[in-house]
Order: C-alpha cells, then structure tokens, then sequence
C-alpha cells in the first residue's frame, strides 16, 4: 500500500476549507486515507505544529486543541518519532538547502522512511523535497 | 520487559533486519513499534468521526490558506 507523510498544511486542508488552494486534491488524499486505498503518516512535530497554528493564529481554546489533536491520532494513528538517524539528515539538508532544522525535519523523515513528503508550503516544494496535494493526487490518480 | 521466541519468514526478517538498520533501531525495537502500530488501528467509523468533529471544530475559522499559516509558523518558531 501506498505510505506517504503528510505535513500540517496538508492536514489543515483536510478540514478546514475557505480559502484553501488544492483543497480537492488534499481531501482527496485524506478520503483515500479514509478507505484505506493509501496511509497517510505524520510525525511529533505536526503535533506541535498544528497546535501552535491552533493557538497563536486561530485563538482556539484550549480544549478545542486537545480535542482536535487526539483526532488527529485518531486519523492517522500515532505520530512517528525521528530517529538520531533521521535528526542527522536533517541537518545536512539544512544545510544544503539553507532551511530551518524544522523545515529540514520534514524532508529527513519522509527520507528515512522512504516515502514521498506531501506538503503545500513552497519553501519544501521549491527545495525538491515535498510534493504538493496536487502532484501527489494527480501521481496517484485520486482525481 | 518479557523475551519471547517468535517465528518469521526468513524474506520478512530479512527486510526487518534492512529496514532496522535504515531507522538505526533494534530489530525488537522495530517488531514493538509494528505491532503497537497495528494495535492501535483505527476503525474506519472512528476514523469518520474523527473527521466530522474535525470539520465541525474548523467551520468558523474564517478564510485562510493554511499553507502560510504554516509557514509563518514555521518562520517565527525558530
């Protein structure tokens, strides 16, 4: 079956809509997820991620983030947590395309695990690292 | 912690043995985290109700792209 590790802007996208680019082609991802055609993967740091969007961007309460992040793991099982191994590849990847050691993380783990990273930000796109909601759908022939 | 004898096709210990070292973890490391995987999949209803409240929870966000939401979050946080 087909794996693939999916970011939070990706995630965001699962649910929430207005003004969302590739909105079709995310939710065609997550409702293949859904029916087990594929599994979408995600590690600890969407966790974090998606609750600091939660918090400092969209004010939810408190109870709101908890809720939302046990349906994430709900949804895509528990998140994967980076190896040394994984850690060290993402600091060469920093380094190679001038990116955070965040941003990196990302790359490293889809690396390590040998699946493709699907992400909606540019920065991981245009660095060759990621592939959008778009391509991902259009490979996979979701839509 | 128990030790147990368990029996594998040799092909399947051959590609947990590959895909152990490749995570830089012990084959009995990576047999836990299988079949804790395993245990904790989801029921296709929980997974749907998970969604539901999930879109619920989103409705009155408001407009945004959650891509630069993302980024900006991305930028600030470190």
């Amino acid at each position: 079956m087909t794996t693939l590790l999916v970011d939070t802007s990706v995630l965001l996208k699962w649910f929430h809509g207005s003004g969302e680019a590739e909105l079709a082609e995310a939710r065609a991802i997550r409702d293949a997820h859904q029916r087990g055609d594929l599994e979408a993967r995600i590690i600890d740091l969407a966790m974090y991620e998606v609750g600091n969007v939660l918090l400092t961007r969209l004010r939810w309460t408190a109870s709101d983030i908890a809720g939302q992040l046990d349906d994430l793991v709900s949804i895509c099982g528990t998140p994967l947590v980076a190896t040394s191994g994984w850690l060290r590849d993402a600091a060469i990847l920093g380094e190679t395309h001038q990116l955070s050691f965040y941003d990196a993380a990302w790359a490293a783990s889809a690396r390590g695990l040998g699946i493709p990273l699907v992400s909606a930000d540019a920065k991981l796109i245009a660095a060759g690292l990621a592939e959008s909601p778009a391509v991902t759908a259009r490979r996979l022939r979701l839509r | 912690m128990s030790k147990v004898m368990i029996s594998l096709p040799e092909d399947l210990l051959r590609r947990l043995d590959s895909e152990a070292r490749k995570r830089s973890m012990t084959r009995s490391g990576l047999l836990a985290a299988a079949l804790q995987r395993e245990l904790a999949r989801r029921d296709p209803d929980a997974v749907a109700a998970a969604i539901a409240r999930s879109e619920q929870r989103f409705r009155t966000a408001g407009s945004f792209e959650a891509a630069d939401l993302v980024r900006a979050d991305r930028d600030t946080a470190h």
